[in-house]
């Protein structure tokens, strides 16, 4: 029920956008992430988006994980 | 000089009479040793004189019984360990779950002269099965395949059925649906509201019934069927009004090929066809002199017809003792409204249909997978699926190229089936029906669960449409994968061809059909595509005509001739040129599509091949409407053959327009435009003309036809120059037409190319899921 | 267009070498320590740990228990047999999620009624529900507004656009359930022992991961936040198995990548716009204080409730009655696994569920019926 699925913004009109995924466009609301660019991954919920994705903090995550586990850094990943 | 053999054999080996097969061709050769059932089939030790061992495997690929396909043999050499006679050894627990469970297969010859022997214990027993026929898919809950793994769980087998179940040289050894009247699920009669009936016999009763005209609910294999005597023109009709099922033909049942015979044109290959085990409905031309109602298949010149499946059709039309003579002929339709799944439980059955059929004759042995009927048709003498279904799931497909990791299609929106791919197989699976709502979207949902439990398989990997309101792409989207992959509606139509056919490329594909999304979001349909290195490149199209208000012209196809005629006269009012089917249509219809038109306004473009069908059709037929998906082209056929002096007809002008050579045109980006658009424009002009000057609409429609296929024999006539491919590979729904698919593939020939077909699976949305995973196979193979 | 997910920033969080890196460093940090329980709440995060066999990759000292995690099964059955009572009135339609079709109610559920001529209309979105009442002036609709923090914000959109459009024929019966009061119930309770907390995900996008501080530091219990692949989860789990062996009880934020510390704020502000917290009923719970919404007073004019007359409802509620012998109060607290309910596998399946946890394939039962077939072993 709360499935949200990642997809990257490819078009707005206002309230409005189309995300895409594997091919697939859909039309989804954006009125609770107004402050988003395209080309965004956006977490979408029921026809609306429910955050914007943030693949800096991605990157951050997964350094900061390599930490904690004593790893050496991986690989930058594409 | 004493041997040993390991021969471990794969393919559908289980539960299918193969160990008692295997157990009398040793016994009968002198070897000693063991068979047994494991997770990869079956498992047979060997040990003898050198010469007894000679040729066995041979022997087993000739002589296996029926339902087995054999796959792989692998034969091991090893010295003799000593084993004394001969066993059948029960199987060890069972890890992976890679054995293939079988279709159901028509009750056999020697059960059905069982049932019919008034000495034998299972006289007119209903539910008379044993490892050459039976139910199979319909029953399995779980694998391994076992008794207490079906809906034969709740029947313990009396002693009797015991004996033949555990007995290696009996016909039912390890028959998991075996029973007997003693033992087994009862059939019993029951009226509209789902009280039982107080009859000695139910079946009897039923033919009594039906008879009279009645309407009756008829429990078979893999769901429910509707049935009436189908001479009754009354019966036919108050059935026809009951299920709300306007034109769409009803399917026929008679007793055997001889009762067929004297409604439709038979070739022994039809014959072949419609007793084959599978018994699918077989659609036959309709004899001249056949007398059955017109309501079962109105302005059709065919019937579809099948031969009883499970030993309860076969006793609906038998009569026994002082019974008056049963109907011959009963019409034998899916049991649902309209547009819902047919019904396969007890209860819901009576709930759904109950304001349809006048009585239920049921019984207590549960279906477990809901199953349509499959239904085909001979296209010069080889098979044209239609509905691959009950009889031919879930036996696996090779699938080229192989996959290295395994995958779920989930298929289109119409005629939707959905696939697994593991390797060189794939797994496609009964017919779902159209997702247009919720009962068939959980139908799907269901269907993927029981697959993935049976065929172990985890549906990590998802393969789905590009259009984003089929409910097939949204499920893709919503489930929890790891990977989804996009495939393009014609491209995977292309693709199921070429898999099939193992090809690797280059060819030439044609893909027509009604609508599908196209990667750029427009709706294709007619396309041509130059398929080489594992890409598609979509080479052509037929010329974009504005659908006036989306899906609405699909119901309305009077939508298209409106379309069709405002791009043919420019300038002119198309209200005024449509003809008589102008007449039918309110004139403030007319004008808002013709606003719509004007101003764009949900007015998508498409290049559906079928959709200048509907155009045409309508406007022949004096038709404006259609009343299930492909009824106008159908009758457009049905019209066009009616014509005698057809073969003399030749094609209208097509021209095919090269588009500039500085557009963009590769397998990356394949957006309109492309290397050539086909324009009918002249063509249709001159339809119209001749229409005006009173010309036959049969040899107007034949020639429709012909130029159709013109459209597409140059199209693979200009690719086959740019690639150097010889190969054309044809598919989509339009090409179930025959008429115009005959054409096709002799215009592909006389250009000295080749015309490469479906085989196994349908031409329509049926087989996009297949072609799906061959599409996303070449795609991972090129981006691995 | 090409093969997803491979660039999708995700993609990472699946990677089996850090799954092996954190399931050792679980190992050794749990080793030789009194055994730990961890409780998940979230239904996506109860199919993660199956399909990912993440159970299996715990060592023997970590337990993982699932919760109340998905909104469709604690809605009570009271809820449902008010929708269909709904559906007798005349020209009216019901629209809802599709996991919402095959809830039991007390005597039928919303798929059995529609079998029988009952209109109920399948939507993905609330918004969908604007053109079904756009499209039948005529017909009364009424959208079952079921689910957690995540969805309630998309029945505030339709509510905004049903006030902007002046929309006279749609309602909606609204059921939201809210997930911090839920846990702050558990972990109140003295037959349940937690150890740490699997805070949901995309509840947490829009609630932040601020809400949970009191929770945690009341009941010295820590929680962290996460997301639903693999590295997700172990990453979580081994933070709770560290934090559990300091002995500190902070809220971790392991999905940063979709969740602040503050969650969503206007989404968070659409809730309050138009819905009040109030005393909820959660099936197999029991009431459980301010874990749902209901419309603001002033907007009760769009309320579903309001088309049947107070006596009709109050004769549904005191009809309501629930299955015997079904354990999905228990399963949902997790205090008893799904094949230890006498129900389970054998009368309720997923094709036909007596339990509200078999009915979504997010509910707990479903997903080990799905998942973890082998489940008299393997799963603990």
């Amino acid at each position: 029920m709360c499935l949200a699925v990642p997809m990257r913004l490819v078009e707005r009109d206002g309230d409005r956008g189309t995300v895409e995924l594997s091919g697939v466009r859909r039309e989804v609301h954006l009125g609770f992430v107004p402050d988003l660019a395209l080309g965004d991954y956006v977490l979408v919920h029921a026809g609306f988006v429910i955050e914007k994705l943030d693949t800096e903090r991605a990157e951050e995550d997964l350094r900061l994980l390599s930490i904690l586990l004593d790893d050496p850094a991986p690989e930058k990943e594409s | 000089m004493r041997r040993r053999q390991i021969l471990r054999i794969q393919g559908i080996v289980q539960g299918v009479g193969f160990r008692p097969f295997l157990y009398a061709i040793a016994v009968a050769r002198g070897l000693d040793g063991f068979v047994l059932n494991d997770d990869q089939g079956v498992l047979l030790e060997v040990e003898g004189d050198a010469r007894a061992l000679e040729g066995l495997e041979e022997e087993i690929r000739q002589k296996a019984p029926a339902l087995a396909r054999v796959g792989r043999i692998a034969i091991t050499r090893l010295p003799p360990a000593g084993h004394r006679g001969f066993e059948i050894r029960s199987s060890p627990q069972a890890r992976r779950r890679r054995v293939p469970i079988s279709p159901d297969a028509a009750t056999c010859s020697d059960c059905l002269r069982e049932i019919l022997d008034p000495d034998d214990r299972r006289h007119l027993y209903p539910f008379t099965n044993c490892t050459h026929c039976g139910p199979r898919l319909t029953i399995v809950r779980d694998v391994p395949y076992d008794r207490a793994r079906t809906t034969m769980s709740g029947f313990p087998m009396c002693p009797h059925c015991q004996r033949e179940y555990e007995d290696p040289a009996d016909r039912r050894f390890h028959a998991q649906p075996n029973a007997c009247p003693a033992c087994g699920p009862r059939v019993r009669l029951e009226n509209a509201t789902g009280i039982r009936l107080p009859v000695l016999d139910a079946i009897a009763e039923a033919r009594r019934l039906l008879a009279q005209g009645a309407v009756v609910a008829v429990k078979g294999l893999g769901g429910f069927h509707l049935a009436c005597d189908a001479r009754n023109e009354i019966a036919v009709r108050t059935l026809r009004e009951r299920k709300v099922r306007e034109e769409k033909p009803f399917a026929l049942m008679a007793p055997d090929a001889e009762e067929v015979a004297r409604h439709c044109e038979m070739t022994g290959a039809e014959r072949e066809l419609l007793e084959s085990r599978e018994r699918p409905i077989v659609i036959l031309r309709r004899r001249a002199d056949c007398r059955l109602p017109d309501g079962i298949a109105p302005r059709q010149d065919t019937l579809g017809f099948m031969l009883p499946c499970a030993p309860i059709q076969h006793l609906l039309s038998c009569s026994s003792g002082d019974e008056p003579p049963p109907p011959q002929v009963l019409v034998m339709t899916s049991g649902n409204r309209s547009d819902e799944p047919i019904a396969y439980i007890d209860e819901e059955a009576v709930g759904r249909l109950g304001e349809i059929a006048d009585y239920f004759l049921m019984h207590d042995r549960p279906i477990h997978l809901r199953c349509d009927d499959s239904v085909a048709r001979l296209f010069r003498g080889r098979l044209q699926m239609i509905r691959r279904s009950r009889g031919y799931v879930p036996r696996a497909i090779p699938l080229y190229p192989p996959l290295e990791e395994p995958l779920l299609a989930v298929g289109g929106m119409l005629k939707n089936t959905f696939a697994i791919g593991r390797g060189e197989e794939a797994v496609v699976s009964h017919h779902i029906g159209d997702l247009e709502n919720y009962e068939t979207l959980r139908s799907l949902e269901e269907g993927v669960v029981h697959f993935c439990r049976l065929f172990d398989h985890d549906a990590d990997r998802i393969v789905h449409d590009l259009h984003p309101d089929y409910l097939s792409t949204r499920y893709a989207l919503e489930s929890p994968a790891r990977m989804r992959i996009g495939i393009q509606h014609h491209e995977a139509h292309v693709a199921a061809v070429l898999s099939e056919h193992r090809h690797e490329g280059p060819a030439i594909g044609i893909a027509f059909d009604g609508t599908g999304y196209g990667t750029d979001g427009a709706l294709w349909g007619s396309e041509y595509f130059i398929f080489r290195d594992g890409r598609f490149e979509r080479a052509g199209s037929l010329e974009p005509l504005p659908l006036p208000g989306g899906e609405a012209a699909i119901r309305e196809p009077w939508r298209m001739t409106y379309s069709l005629l405002s791009r043919l006269q420019p300038g002119s009012d198309p209200a005024e040129s449509m003809g008589a089917v102008g007449t039918a249509i309110p004139r403030a219809a007319a004008d808002l599509v013709g606003r719509m038109i004007e101003r764009g306004l949900n007015c998508p473009w498409t290049v559906g091949a079928g959709r200048y069908f509907d155009a045409v059709a309508a406007y022949l037929l004096r038709r404006p409407v259609a009343l299930f998906e492909g009824q106008a082209p159908a009758e457009l056929e049905a019209l066009a053959e009616r014509t005698a002096s057809g073969d003399a007809a030749v094609p209208w002008p097509v021209a095919l327009i090269e588009t500039p050579a500085d557009t963009n045109v590769s397998a990356k980006d394949p957006e309109w435009p492309t290397r050539f658009r086909i324009d009918l424009t002249e063509a249709l002009r001159e339809l119209i003309e001749a229409d005006r000057r009173g010309t036959d609409a049969a040899i107007l429609a034949w020639r429709f036809h012909r130029t159709m296929a013109e459209a597409i024999v140059i199209g693979a006539a200009r690719l086959a120059e740019v690639s150097g491919a010889r190969d054309v590979a044809l598919g989509g729904g339009v090409f179930q037409n025959q008429l115009l698919l005959g054409m096709v593939v002799d215009g592909i020939q006389e250009r000295g190319l080749r015309a490469l077909l479906p085989l196994e699976l349908p031409a329509n949305d049926g087989g996009i899921s297949y072609g799906q995973l061959a599409a996303a196979s070449w795609r991972l193979r090129l981006e691995g | 267009m090409s093969v997803s997910s491979s660039d999708s920033p995700s993609a990472a969080f699946a990677d089996p070498a850090r799954c092996a890196a954190l399931r050792r460093e679980i190992e050794k940090t749990a080793s030789g320590g009194p055994p730990i329980t961890l409780m998940e709440v979230c239904g996506t995060h109860t199919t993660a740990l199956f399909r990912f066999g993440l159970r299996e990759m715990l060592p023997p000292e970590v337990r993982v228990i699932s919760g109340p995690g998905c909104p469709v099964c604690v809605t009570p059955t009271a809820y449902i047999d008010l929708a269909l009572r709904l559906l007798d009135e005349p020209r009216l339609a019901l629209v809802t999620f599709g996991d919402m079709m095959r809830v039991p109610g007390s005597r039928s559920s919303l798929e059995r009624r529609r079998a029988r001529g009952g209109r109920v209309e399948v939507v993905y979105s609330a918004l969908d529900a604007l053109a079904l009442a756009a499209a039948e002036p005529q017909t009364r609709f009424v959208f079952l507004a079921v689910g957690f923090e995540t969805t309630a914000p998309g029945s505030a959109l339709l509510l905004r656009a049903i006030a902007e459009r002046r929309i006279a024929n749609l309602y909606l019966l609204v059921a939201h359930k809210l997930v911090p009061p839920a846990l702050e119930a558990l972990l109140g309770r003295p037959d349940l022992r937690v150890d740490g907390l699997i805070l949901p995900g995309h509840v947490s996008v829009i609630l932040g991961t601020e809400v949970y501080r009191p929770i945690a530091e009341r009941h010295g219990v820590p929680g962290v936040v996460c997301g639903f692949e693999p590295v997700d989860l172990l990453s979580g789990i081994l933070e709770l198995v560290r934090m559990r062996r300091d002995g500190t009880a902070a809220i971790v934020n392991r999905y940063g990548r979709a969740v602040t510390p503050q969650g969503n704020r206007l989404a968070r502000a659409s809730l309050s716009e138009w819905f009040l917290e109030e005393d909820a009923e959660w099936r197999g719970l029991g009431p459980i204080p301010g874990s749902g919404l209901r419309l603001r007073p002033e907007f009760s004019s769009y309320d579903g409730l309001g088309l049947l007359p107070p006596s009709e409802i109050r004769k549904v509620e005191e009809a309501v009655r629930d299955h015997e012998g079904c354990r999905c109060g228990d399963v949902l607290c997790g205090t008893v696994a799904p094949p230890e309910c006498p129900l389970f596998g054998e009368v309720c399946t997923p094709e036909n569920p007596i339990g509200a946890c078999m009915v979504s394939t997010e509910g707990t039962c479903a997903a080990y019926f799905k998942y973890a077939r082998g489940w008299s072993g393997g799963v603990r």
